[in-house]
């Protein structure tokens, strides 16, 4: 289990020190690492959205921005520009891929440990009871959905839903109130 | 004797541990819910409308529960929720939680349960909203995607023959409808949490009539 934490400390770091002329080298490495720590964690780079942004980032940008000294097939281009972009673009992918790795391989209860941690000391029992909570939280919301939606209609929706929303707190608290008689 | 979240929290009782957990438990749902259902609708400023909302859930809580700690267990709370839906962990909604909490927690902490505490928290948690993306894509890409953003921005009022000026005056807008956002959000908190304090009151005596 410690190589998914140490896998992204190491990919993380390599981020400090990549540059325009280092970038291929380093990113080339820190993919193999990747690849040969959790290939399923690179799936994620293959995302439309992501990888359409990032085709903007590399190829659109240089198009437009910065002086357009150099040409492609007769398209003038900044090189300084495509430079940038590229550099931007594999530091994004390998910090994507730290960060998968890490959380990957991370669970809730993991997380949840780690929360409890950090000086809140009563955060323990504060997500115990929300868990223990969770049922009743959701069965009193869902009745007074209910409730609100068999309610006669006025004319001010906004006003309406205020006040039931209103009802739903207080009943929860009142809730509470009947839990722990103070 | 000097202030720790350890010495904070330590004053709670247990009534004011399950109120937190309540909270918690709703702003988890509420995000669950209503931010599946936002963002499958694809809603503008969605994720505006799901701080808006959450800043009223937390607020009416921290108002019932008034003592350090209380909004950022609220947050850490729901967050963890958050990722139990998803079944695995990602990070952004999962940071954008907590640092909704913790920016919450450090303004009420400092100023109070009023409200002008809960209003400043809706502008404030507001104006990150519109910030958070910027922050997010500066440390995945590096501090060059703003010279890109700031040459694009240049470029772009250059092509529609826009002073920059004029271009700057539609961010201000739109930081602004934020700002509005955030403000209405602040207040409402602060009505509803008055308003949930009459219908418990409501609850209390009905028990009382039963009884």
């Amino acid at each position: 289990m410690k190589r998914y934490r140490i896998t992204p400390l190491i990919l993380l770091l390599s981020i400090v020190f990549i540059n325009k002329r280092n970038m291929f080298l380093l990113f080339s490495v820190a993919m193999i690492l990747s690849a040969v720590v959790d290939l399923q964690a690179l799936r994620t780079l293959f995302r439309r959205k992501f990888l359409l942004f990032l085709g903007i980032l590399v190829f659109g940008v240089p198009l437009f921005i910065g002086q357009r000294e150099s040409a492609f097939l007769g398209i003038p281009y900044s090189h300084d520009i495509l430079l940038m972009s590229i550099n931007m673009g594999l530091r994004s992918l390998i910090i994507l891929t730290a960060i998968k790795i890490f959380t990957g391989h991370v669970s809730v209860d993991q997380m949840s440990e780690w929360l409890k941690k950090i000086r809140l000391k009563n955060f323990s029992e504060v997500f115990a009871t929300a868990m223990h909570l969770l049922p009743t939280v959701k069965e009193i919301s869902l009745r007074t959905f209910d409730e609100f939606r068999n309610s006669p209609k006025r004319l001010n929706l906004f006003a309406h839903v205020f006040n039931w929303t209103a009802k739903l707190i207080a009943r929860l608290l009142f809730f509470a109130e009947d839990s722990v008689p103070e | 004797m000097r202030f720790t979240w350890k010495n904070a929290t330590d004053s709670l009782t247990r009534r004011d541990t399950l109120t937190i957990s309540l909270f918690g438990a709703l702003w988890g749902l509420m995000e669950i819910t209503v931010g599946v259902t936002i963002k499958g609708l694809r809603i503008p400023m969605g994720g505006a409308i799901l701080t808006a909302i959450a800043v009223m859930i937390f607020t009416t809580g921290r108002y019932f529960v008034p003592k350090p700690g209380a909004t950022v267990m609220m947050g850490a709370v729901a967050a963890i929720l958050k990722i139990f839906s998803i079944g695995t962990i990602i990070a952004s909604p999962f940071l954008a939680i907590l640092m909704e909490g913790l920016i919450g927690e450090i303004i009420l902490t400092v100023l109070g349960t009023n409200r002008f505490s809960f209003v400043l928290t809706g502008i404030v948690l507001l104006l990150y909203s519109v910030l958070h993306p910027f922050i997010s894509q500066g440390i995945i890409f590096g501090t060059d995607i703003y010279k890109i953003y700031l040459e694009t921005f240049k470029r772009l009022g250059e092509v529609l023959h826009i002073p920059t000026s004029h271009l700057l005056w539609i961010i201000m807008a739109y930081a602004g409808l934020h700002l509005i956002l955030g403000f209405i959000a602040g207040w409402m908190g602060f009505k509803l949490s008055r308003k949930v304090e009459e219908e418990l009151l409501i609850l209390r005596k009905q028990k009382e009539k039963v009884a």
